[in-house]
Parts: C-alpha cells; structure tokens; sequence
C-alpha cells in the first residue's frame, strides 16, 4: 500500500492499496513513514517500510 | 507495480523450470510441501505445477488460518453474537466458516449484528463510535496477523476502551509443522516455508527442521519466480546431499524476523496450553491467548462461551487435504456438495484454502480426467 497522510503522534496512516480503496494503517511496528512510502500491510498492521 | 511485475516474467519463469527439469534425478519422485495457503493460491493462480517435471508434487499444507480453525470455536464465536446489543466483527473469510449449526454471516441474517471489517484497528474504531455497546474482534492467524491484533489491544488498553474485547485464535505455525513431521502418514522430502509468517518470525524458528528430521526448507515469497526458485533452491539441496533452511524471500525476511512485531506478540499473548486444529487434533503450546495483563479485553472471559469440541461433517475430508494426504479431488464432496458458493469444509471457504485454489482455477476438471 501507498502511504497518503500520516498521523505520526497516533502511530496511524491513510493508504491507498493496488485497487485504489483506502485504508487505516497502524504503523507501529514499522516505524515512522512518510507520505508515497510503500508499506507491507497485514490486517491493517504495516510491517514493512520502503522509503517512496 | 513494483516488487510484482519483475516476479511474473514469463521467459525466466521457463528458463527456472528447465533448470529445475535439469536437477531431477530419473526415476526419483520428490514430495515437496507448501505450507502456506498464500502459495496454494499462487501455484494454481499461476500454473505452476504445470511447469514441473513429473516426478515433483506439490503437497498443499496447514497454513491458511481460516481452514486449520475448528467448528467449535465458530460456535463460541456465534454464542457471544447473539449477545444482547452486541456488535460482533472478523473478516469476510472467517465469517463464512461453517461451525456446528450454522455460520457468523447466517447469525447476522437472523438478526445479529455482525459485521465485515478489515482490520481489528476498524473494530477497534466501531468500539469507539458505539461506547454503550459490547464490540467482540474475532481474531484469527499465524504470526503474520497476531502483531496487527497485539497493536489493537495495546490502543484499547492504553485508551481505556472499555467496550471492546477479543476472542483470540491466532496460532503459531511451528507446532502444527512437528505435528507434521512426526505424523507416519506423510513423507515429505522438502518445505517451501512461509513467507510471510517468515517476516515477523524470521527464519531461526525452523532450524529444527533440517536438524531434527533432515529436511530442507526454502522460505519463499508469492509471486510465481519466487516459488519456483524456491523450488529450484529445495531440489538443489537435495541433489547436492545438503539440508538447511535457506531464505528466498530476502526482500521481506530478515533472518531474525521482525523483532517490534516479536516484542508486542510477547507483551500481550501467551501461549495456551493446547488448542484444536482442525484435521491435526489438539497440538500443545499452538495457540496464543492474551496474557494476564490483556485479561480485561479477551471476550472469552467477559461472555460465556460453550468451548464445546464439534466433530466435522463426516463427509468432509478437511482434514486430511490439510495434512497432505489427500488431494482436494479426491475429497467425496469436493465440487459437488461443497463449493466456494455454498462450503461444507474451511478449505473451500477462504480463497487460501487449497479446495478453493483447485476449484478456482479449473483443477476440478483436469484432475477429475486423470482419476
């Protein structure tokens, strides 16, 4: 998924997926991202982080 | 899309299969198994065993979350529905299952609320809007989604929602895999390990693998070139005499696996004593359950439960298509009496389920020609 906004105090994001819905995405595992990121995202949980 | 395109090549997808042709040994059969229901799904999405030689078969393992879960859980699951101004939520997966008498989705049709979410972060945000009623996750998975669950409680907790709790039946891939090796039924000569479980795990955990029973095992990533270099990296072990657990998926899998996804799991999960699968019986220490510090959030202890153990549909061979002894089509009901549209066993409900790849992708017909 597509990193859009960033709700960095909250450890959330907003993204987008391969087929265009959005989503809320927890990142606290994966640490801080930024908007156009590509994150790996299972059940709503970022795992992976690479830098967009 | 990047990460994706560069696995689906097709000329090095038939340049890796006649490398693969060329590391068989004449006469030799090798029976290699996939563990996640991820690779199922990829394998017959792709054609992939259409591309191995004769003599390698692909064996089709326990790791889709929804087909390993036992009915009398969808039933505990249905008693906390039909809870008084509750709201019950899982994925559109798990609320098909069928339990004993019926399944989640038929539960909301009889008036229940239950619900569809994507993620327990968005059950979470249901107990938010809704504070004068009773919201229950019902949480399913191996490793790969129990840090996902883990977060979400840990905000419950450290919000102080009172109104949200978790039925947890996340499990842990090792054990069922023992089970597996120990089982006199199976001869295996090779795992392609799970990926994705692989990210938060790492790859140390199946170490025993190779050391203990003399297996290789290849985690691999989904994508068709990722299978069938794994499958190109077990029959190199093998031809070479040498057994390890090697990793494939190195864009995903850090050897030591991901340690903030390890640390919350062990803050806010334990390991409970044994817990059911379904086609495998009770394997000890396989499920998690939260930890005395969640207590107040596990929806097992704030409803009653019936933790009633329900046989499965004696037509349904779930589980035996689920240890590998069996092809899906050779299931009496497999296509028949059960469909995606209308499922008898867990591993026609979930698209990971080895039932519903063959059924999905045509294998219902060619493989009926062959018996």
């Amino acid at each position: 998924m597509r990193v859009l906004a960033v709700d960095a105090p909250r450890e959330l994001a907003l993204c987008v997926d391969a087929q265009g819905r959005h989503h809320r995405v927890d990142t606290g595992i994966a640490g801080p991202v930024a908007p156009d990121d590509i994150l790996l995202v299972h059940a709503g949980a970022a795992q992976l982080r690479e830098p967009g | 899309m990047r990460f994706v395109q560069e696995f689906r090549d097709a000329g090095l997808g038939r340049a890796l299969a006649g490398e693969i042709l060329a590391l068989v040994e004449p006469g030799r059969t090798y029976k290699l198994m996939e563990v996640c229901g991820g690779h199922t799904h990829s394998i017959y999405r792709y054609g992939i065993d259409g591309l191995l030689p004769d003599g390698v078969e692909l064996v089709h393992g326990p790791g889709c979350p929804v087909c390993v879960l036992p009915m009398g859980r969808v039933d505990d699951g249905i008693a906390i529905a039909h809870e008084p101004d509750g709201i019950f939520t899982g994925s559109g997966d798990m609320l098909r299952v069928p339990g004993s008498r019926g399944s989640l989705l038929e539960t909301k049709a009889q008036g229940a609320d239950v619900r569809i979410v994507y993620s327990p972060l968005d059950a979470l945000g249901i107990a938010r809007l809704h504070p004068d009623r009773e919201v229950v996750f019902f949480a399913i998975g191996f490793e790969t989604t129990a840090p996902s669950t883990a977060l979400t409680l840990k905000r419950a907790k450290a919000e102080g929602i009172a109104n949200f709790s978790c039925i947890c039946n996340h499990v842990t891939i090792v054990p069922p895999l023992r089970a597996l090796l120990e089982s006199p039924d199976l001869r295996l000569d090779g795992f392609i390990g799970p990926g994705h479980v692989s990210s938060i795990v790492g790859a140390r955990p199946f170490q025993f693998i190779p050391a203990d029973y003399k297996r290789p095992l290849v985690i691999s990533g989904f994508e068709p070139l990722d299978v069938l270099q794994s499958i190109h990296m077990l029959l190199a072990q093998l031809a070479g005499g040498r057994c390890e657990v090697e990793n494939q998926y190195r864009r995903v899998v850090p050897w030591e696996g991901n340690p903030r996804a390890l640390e919350v799991m062990a803050e806010v999960f334990e390991l409970r004593p044994h817990f059911e699968w379904r086609g495998l019986g009770f394997i000890s220490h396989s499920g998690l359950k939260l930890s005395a510090a969640y207590a107040e959030l596990d929806a097992e202890r704030r409803f009653a439960i019936p933790g009633v153990r329900v046989a499965d549909p004696k037509a349904c061979q779930c589980g035996e298509v689920l240890k590998g002894v069996i092809k899906p089509w050779e299931c009496k009901v497999f296509g028949t009496a059960c469909t995606p549209e209308r499922p008898i066993g867990t591993c026609m409900v979930s698209p990971e389920g080895a039932c519903a790849a063959y059924y999905s992708y045509g294998r219902y017909a060619q493989e009926r020609e062959l018996v």
